[in-house]
């Protein structure tokens, strides 16, 4: 199962830097939680990932092999970013052209319409779903190659509270089964309940990274620990 | 190659876009060779004549410019509606995906040219036969080979312009202004020298006979000059956005 890696990520848009030398990791079998606050890097780090953008320096790797380089990239990771959808293609429509592309059956796309609850809206335009129903859409969507990684940002945005139930339940037997999940989100409270590890991104260089439980202890929680983190200017590192 | 071309093609199938410019383009191609052929304009040429049955037979410049717009929402319009992140993300390598939506494009235009071509000359034979003028005094194959040349490179001159303004209003209305305002609006009269070889004068030259292409570069010229323009123009728009990041 691959390993993500972010080595010595730098990325400058202009004269602004948004990444700064940037190393981090996330492991398989892990649900490795990606936070920072509004514009620390992380949705440019992801994109730098999945070969969206590139980087000034530095390399973000999958198993040592770039996004781009990857024969079939999407039966390697699926990915929820900001993605959009076709207002006027149906949800149906829009998975089988994402099954097309993985060059998988279209079977099992339905299958996944059904199992994330859209079976009902398949033949409706995604225009008219909820911001909840697209999250869901694009998750399925994520998962028609039958990836071993997920790079999800901001995936709970939108859903209601069962949603958001099912979501940490899939991430995390997903994760169990031995894949590598690597999320950012801004919801901490439902980031340490999912998350085996977290790696904190602040003005673009690491903050913090290793297992939840090493830096959140009995005491604290996560809300202060990243208030704390992103207002220090030291930075820890803690992963071994 | 074959499988980004299909995928173009499915997104192609499963939205409105193309069926509808498909229709308007089949029912207005349809109308406007009976209104030309049927309604007598005063001081025009006889019925029936070279003139009359060019004009007759004009819906080249209506392919191509519903496959000018079409080139365009293949590109800017996964911009527009931020598909073109999931299209990188099935395949990174972004001038295979801009070359597939470049042959497609290409292939249709060439469909679209040619079968609406057909049909508006199958419509012209029955009417002008029904008014007893059985021959057309054109030259058919030069007519439908233009018609289908002219559509396939102004699709691919959509693509290009999708690709370089990423906006499809920018794009369309761009293209529009060129061609109908600048180059045929002032251009062919002021500057009819320099007009001719321009994409519209040359798209002209390649769909017209009789008076109308007189003074006009040769078909087989403006074939040449039409094909210069639309890889001159996809060679911008390479250079420029392929580099660019997908948002």
């Amino acid at each position: 199962m691959p390993t993500l890696s972010f080595h010595q990520l730098t990325k400058h848009y202009g004269p602004v830097t948004v990444l700064d030398g940037f190393t981090a990791t996330a492991l398989p079998g892990r649900v490795t939680a990606f936070l920072g606050v509004n514009g620390a890097g992380k949705t440019t780090s992801m994109r730098i990932m999945l070969g969206l953008a590139d980087p000034t320096s530095g390399e973000a790797t999958i198993d040592g092999v770039r996004y781009a380089d990857l024969p079939h990239p999407t039966r390697v990771v699926g990915a929820v970013l900001d993605q959009g959808f076709h207002p006027n293609r149906s949800a149906r429509n829009h998975i089988r052209l994402t099954a097309r592309q993985a060059g998988v059956p279209t079977d099992t796309a339905d299958d996944l319409l059904h199992r994330f609850g859209l079976g009902a809206a398949a033949g409706r335009r995604v225009g008219g779903f909820s911001l909840g129903m697209r999250q869901r859409l694009a998750l399925a969507s994520a998962l028609v190659g039958d990836p071993s990684v997920l790079v999800l940002d901001e995936p709970l945005n939108g859903l209601d509270p069962d949603g958001i139930r099912e979501m940490r339940r899939f991430l995390r037997s997903f994760a169990d089964a031995g894949g590598t999940v690597f999320l950012s989100s801004h919801l901490l409270s439902e980031v340490a309940a999912v998350a085996d590890d977290l790696v904190v991104i602040h003005r673009g260089t690491l903050a913090a990274a290793g297992p939840v439980r090493d830096i959140v202890t009995d005491d604290t929680d996560l809300e202060s620990v990243f208030h704390d983190l992103i207002h220090s200017t030291d930075t820890q590192e803690v992963w071994s | 190659m074959r499988t980004l071309v299909s995928l173009e093609l499915y997104k192609l199938r499963t939205t409105p876009a193309a069926w509808v410019s498909l229709g308007i383009t089949l029912v207005l191609g349809m109308a406007s060779v009976a209104a030309n052929a049927l309604v007598p304009s005063p001081g025009g040429p006889a019925f029936g004549s070279t003139d009359h049955v060019n004009h007759t037979l004009s819906v080249s410049a209506l392919t191509s410019m519903v496959m000018l717009a079409i080139g365009v929402l293949v590109v800017a319009g996964e911009y527009r509606h931020r598909t073109i992140m999931q299209t990188f993300l099935g395949e990174p390598r972004r001038a295979r995906v801009l070359a597939a939506k470049a042959v497609t494009v290409l292939g249709l235009g060439a469909l679209l040219g040619a079968g609406t071509f057909g049909i508006a000359y199958a419509e012209a034979v029955i009417i002008y036969g029904a008014r007893g003028v059985h021959s057309l005094p054109i030259d058919v194959a030069q007519l439908w080979i233009g018609a289908t040349v002219a559509s396939a490179l102004y699709g691919l001159v959509g693509v290009a312009l999708g690709a370089l303004t990423r906006n499809t209003v920018a794009a369309i209305v761009g293209a529009i202004t060129w061609v109908m305002i600048i180059e045929v609006g002032i251009l062919a009269s002021a500057l009819p020298e320099v007009a001719q070889w321009l994409p519209a004068g040359a798209a002209i030259a390649l769909t017209s006979v009789g008076t109308a292409a007189h003074g006009m570069l040769s078909p087989t010229t403006a074939a040449l000059v039409l094909t210069g323009w639309a890889l001159l123009i996809s060679g911008v728009a390479a250079r420029f956005s392929l580099t660019r990041e997908a948002h």
